[in-house]
């Protein structure tokens, strides 16, 4: 894929919609956007895991992963947590409000290689983001079929650290789709999972070998017990697959700091299989 | 005026004993890299290498900062009598002990070539040491080395300073090799990395060149000891000790107050008393 | 290829014919405060340029500006007219070889082309030097490039006292060089050959294979020991004709606000933190890892060459004269010690 111009200026999008997903503990916003050109909105496509470099004009600009699914065609969507000067900066605005974005960057969640599979997803926090879009892609009733049995698993906080409650609804009913909820800690009124994820992993999910794939995303320390626990249980490393964060600025490989070792995570990235990181310096 | 070469001898031998006898762990000297000829800091760790420890002209770093990284080891440190103040700030402020250190302090301070630090320096003897080395000066000798020093910014009007001091900031590329040389500079997040507030542009052009100086020259206040380190690592040469320097100036003009003499004193900033000259305020 | 040969007088007058067409970029000597440092900039009188030893920056801030509105040029100087192209004169091997690992990251890496760089570097001309002596620090030679002549640059220069041998070796650029008089060939061979002669043996030797092996030399522990002295400023990186780490930032309110570009360091502790304060890279010797690696694996692993090229400013300039040679010594001590390991399990 060439660029050849200097794509490296945002194009404006508008905010067309907010949703305030949690409050109480970690303030989390999904912002709902479009491209103020209707061209761009038609020409855009993208894939669940890759990301864009958004910003905030006169502020800063940092990358966020797609929450929302490609078969979506009228708008894309981020969450983002309230953590810095970007972040922050995105929460103050309303909607209406235009933001640049630029992108998409990343190589994304395999798809084609996946089709014919039995999937789990272990999503934790803020890291469920990035699984949505793939959960809401396979669960289009264009896609369904393509797949076996899909089950997710969604960790969070508390009850209060939920995300995106409307869609729980939707992947529940969807059939032959299994979709559990644990919480760190028992708490009242609380009746579905409580525990980490990789607790629950043998009791709660079916990982039929060796037609499964794995994908999992969420805060360091959950991802490495629970792939330690997928290893443990003879999943092939191939077939278990994260994403990576790093610090970026420029999305295509070049600025430095997001490198592990020769890999860019921006470029070669953010999507890996644990086979992949295994082969790589341990520097995330 | 003691001389290099005895220096460097006295240390060698200082650091052998310290190291043979198991006094300390390591000794932070000066020495020469394995490829040039250029003076580095060294690390020793053995008694047989004590003898790599030299004392010369190009001695321009100032290696007090080294001991935050050591903190709970025993280490002694070669100390130019700038260092042995810087040393004596960090023992006020209690970011080393006392009694994990052994400090080889230099007396009769014959000067570093090139740093204008020292045209000025009326401190040639080690305020605080173990051992000494070199021959400890006299008031008057040290007065006698010093006559006839004129400040030559102090002499220039402000409009004769502005272009001055852009001229110098101009070339800074921002490296902060000043701030990383300086012992002062030991925040765990400098002003300039901070984006939240954010008080500096990350430009480098000549405002926010002039704003990061200026902000690190006002938090040197009462905390400089001159040592020149700043200027010497400027790749650029630029002028990076003025401010800072002026800062040492005023406090002892105004407070009669040098830093790093005692390791008990108090920092300036920190003390407070009711008939203290507010000279300047409201002028 | 051609090749010609000219007195400084009439080397003056073509310097005067060229800089009616293009901008002229070449060493001269800068007041530094107290001292004069022998910087690239743009100029206008040919006397000013200083041929005879190793410029103490490379030419990197021409082609690659430390700050750039996106997509603008350079314009820290009043020579530098924005129409017309650019002509760096008395670039040395070790410079141009910094020139092609940036064109292969930025040009001819086609996952992604940098435009901006390909438009400044499309209109840029190198005119290579040939080095005449060794400087404390250089290294070049080491590390497999040849001091005498590089053959990245389209034209390259040979100063022999006051005469200078111009070689064009790009056909593209005979036009500009056609009506000067004629060099013989076996002259300069000879002078070539004197000149290999002459120059004084490196005493540094890079005796390990590149790339340097990934995982193994990451997980080596000696990174901490090799950066006890290092001070954590960003001077070896911003004095490298190789290293092109950047940043972008935003300037100016809502509305009316501008994209920036500027050089960044791998060296700085802010470098990689992330915006929840954690920090893959939170020590000195992590950071200097990541710098040697990259110019001994990571680059060699992606393109082609090292991204070193052995100018030795990182050791001229470094405040505590930390020196990349050591630096490679140490690993390769460790590589073999570690390697002896390996073959006694066997």
């Amino acid at each position: 894929m060439k660029v050849e111009k200097t794509d490296m200026l945002p194009q404006k999008a508008e905010i067309i919609e907010i949703k305030q997903e949690t409050k109480t503990n970690l303030n989390i916003k999904t912002f709902r956007l479009r491209f103020k050109d209707r061209s761009q909105r038609d020409n855009f496509q993208f894939k669940p895991g890759q990301f864009m470099m958004v910003t905030v004009f006169g502020v800063g600009e940092a990358p966020f992963g797609f929450a929302s699914s490609p078969t979506e065609k009228e708008y894309f969507e981020f969450s983002v947590k309230e953590v810095g000067l970007v972040t922050e900066a995105l929460h103050n605005l309303k909607e209406g409000d235009i933001i640049g974005v630029r992108g998409p960057y990343g190589n994304g969640f395999p798809l084609e290689s996946t089709e014919g599979k039995n999937i789990i997803f272990i999503g934790g926090g803020i890291g469920i983001a990035p699984l949505r879009s793939l959960i809401n892609y396979v669960l289009d009733e264009e896609n369904r079929h393509k797949y076996k049995k899909i089950q997710l698993l969604n960790a969070f906080r508390s009850p209060e650290d939920t995300l995106y409650c409307d869609d729980y609804e939707w992947w529940e009913n969807t059939e032959n789709t299994e979709v559990k909820y644990t919480i760190d800690e028992p708490c009242e009124g609380w009746s579905k999972c409580v525990g980490f994820p990789h607790t629950l992993i043998v009791e709660e999910l079916n990982y039929e070998l060796p037609d499964t794939r794995v994908f999992t995303c969420g805060p360091p320390i959950m991802i490495k017990f629970v792939t330690e626990k997928l290893r443990e249980l003879g999943i092939d490393p191939a077939e278990i697959i994260t994403t990576l964060e790093m610090r970026m600025s420029c999305g295509v490989g070049k600025c430095g700091r997001c490198n592990i070792g020769h890999y860019y995570v921006c470029k070669d990235g953010p999507v890996f299989t644990l086979e992949q990181l295994g082969e790589m310096p341990d520097e995330y | 005026m003691s001389n290099y070469d005895s220096i460097s001898q006295e240390i060698s031998e200082i650091a052998k004993k310290l190291l043979k006898e198991s006094k300390v762990d390591k000794v932070i000297g000066f020495g020469l890299g394995r490829f040039t000829k250029e003076i580095t800091p060294i690390f020793i760790k053995k008694a047989e290498d004590a003898d790599r420890l030299i004392f010369n002209k190009n001695c321009e770093m100032s290696l007090t900062k080294y001991l935050l990284n050591y903190k709970g080891e025993k280490v002694a440190i070669v100390a130019k009598p700038c260092d042995s103040r810087a040393i004596n700030a960090y023992l006020s402020e209690d970011l080393i002990k006392r009694e994990d250190l052994v400090i080889i302090g230099i007396n009769g301070c014959p000067g570093i070539e090139g740093n204008t630090a020292c045209e000025e320096c009326n401190i040639r003897n080690a305020v605080i040491c173990d051992y000494s080395v070199g021959q400890e000066m006299s008031e008057e000798e040290i007065q006698a080395e010093i006559e006839g020093f004129e400040d030559e910014i102090d002499k220039m009007n402000q409009a004769e300073r502005l272009a001055y001091f852009q001229n110098e900031f101009e070339r800074c590329t921002r490296c902060y090799a000043c701030r990383e040389a300086c012992y002062v500079c030991n925040c765990e997040q400098c002003f300039t990395d901070s984006n939240k507030p954010k008080w500096l542009g990350e430009s480098v052009k000549l405002n926010d060149n002039f704003t990061y100086h200026l902000m690190r020259g006002i938090h040197m206040a009462g905390r400089c000891v001159n040592c020149g380190a700043c200027e010497m690592a400027c790749p650029e040469g630029i002028d990076v000790r003025a401010f800072a320097a002026k800062m040492c100036s005023a406090a002892e003009e105004i407070f009669d107050y040098k830093s790093g003499m005692d390791p008990e004193q108090k920092t300036l900033l920190s003390e407070y008393k009711v008939d203290d000259s507010e000279k300047g305020f409201m002028e | 290829m051609m090749i010609k040969k000219i007195s400084k007088e009439r080397f003056k007058k073509l310097f005067d014919e060229l800089k009616e067409e293009y901008n002229i970029a070449a060493p001269i000597l800068k007041d530094k405060g107290k001292e004069k440092i022998l910087e690239y900039d743009f100029i206008n009188d040919f006397d000013q340029i200083v041929w005879d030893r190793q410029p103490d920056s490379s030419p990197k801030n021409i082609i690659f500006p430390q700050n750039s509105m996106l997509g603008n040029d350079y314009k820290g100087s009043k020579y530098y007219d924005d129409n017309l192209s650019t002509i760096i004169m008395g670039v040395r091997s070790c410079d141009i070889e910094a020139v092609k690992v940036f064109d292969q990251v930025f040009i001819e890496d086609d996952s992604y082309i940098d435009d901006s760089y390909k438009n400044r570097r499309d209109k840029t001309i190198i005119m290579g030097i040939s080095c005449a002596e060794r400087e404390d620090s250089c290294f070049c030679d080491s590390l497999g490039l040849d001091p005498i002549e590089s053959d990245y640059a389209p034209v390259y220069i040979f100063k022999d006292e006051d005469e200078f041998f111009i070689k064009i070796k790009d056909e593209k650029y005979e036009d500009l060089f056609e009506d000067l008089p004629k060099g013989d060939q076996a002259q300069l061979k000879a002078l070539k050959k004197q000149r290999k002669e002459e120059f004084n043996e490196s005493s540094f030797s890079l005796d390990i294979p590149t790339p340097l092996p990934e995982k193994e030399m990451f997980e080596a522990d000696i990174w901490e020991e090799m950066t006890e002295k290092c001070l954590g400023c960003g001077v070896c990186t911003y004095y490298c004709p190789t290293c092109y780490c950047f940043n972008f930032f935003w300037e100016g309110e809502d509305g009316e606000s501008t994209k920036y570009k500027s050089w960044d360091s791998c060296m700085f502790s802010s470098y990689s933190v992330h915006a929840s304060g954690h920090n893959p890279r939170d020590s000195k010797g992590k950071r200097y890892r990541n710098r040697i690696m990259h110019k001994f694996s990571y680059h060699p692993l992606n393109y082609e060459g090292l991204a070193c090229v052995g100018c030795g400013r990182c050791i001229d300039r470094c405040p505590v004269n930390l020196d990349i040679r050591e630096a490679l010594k140490m690993t390769e001590e460790y590589l073999l010690e570690e390697g002896g390991d390996e073959s006694g399990k066997d």
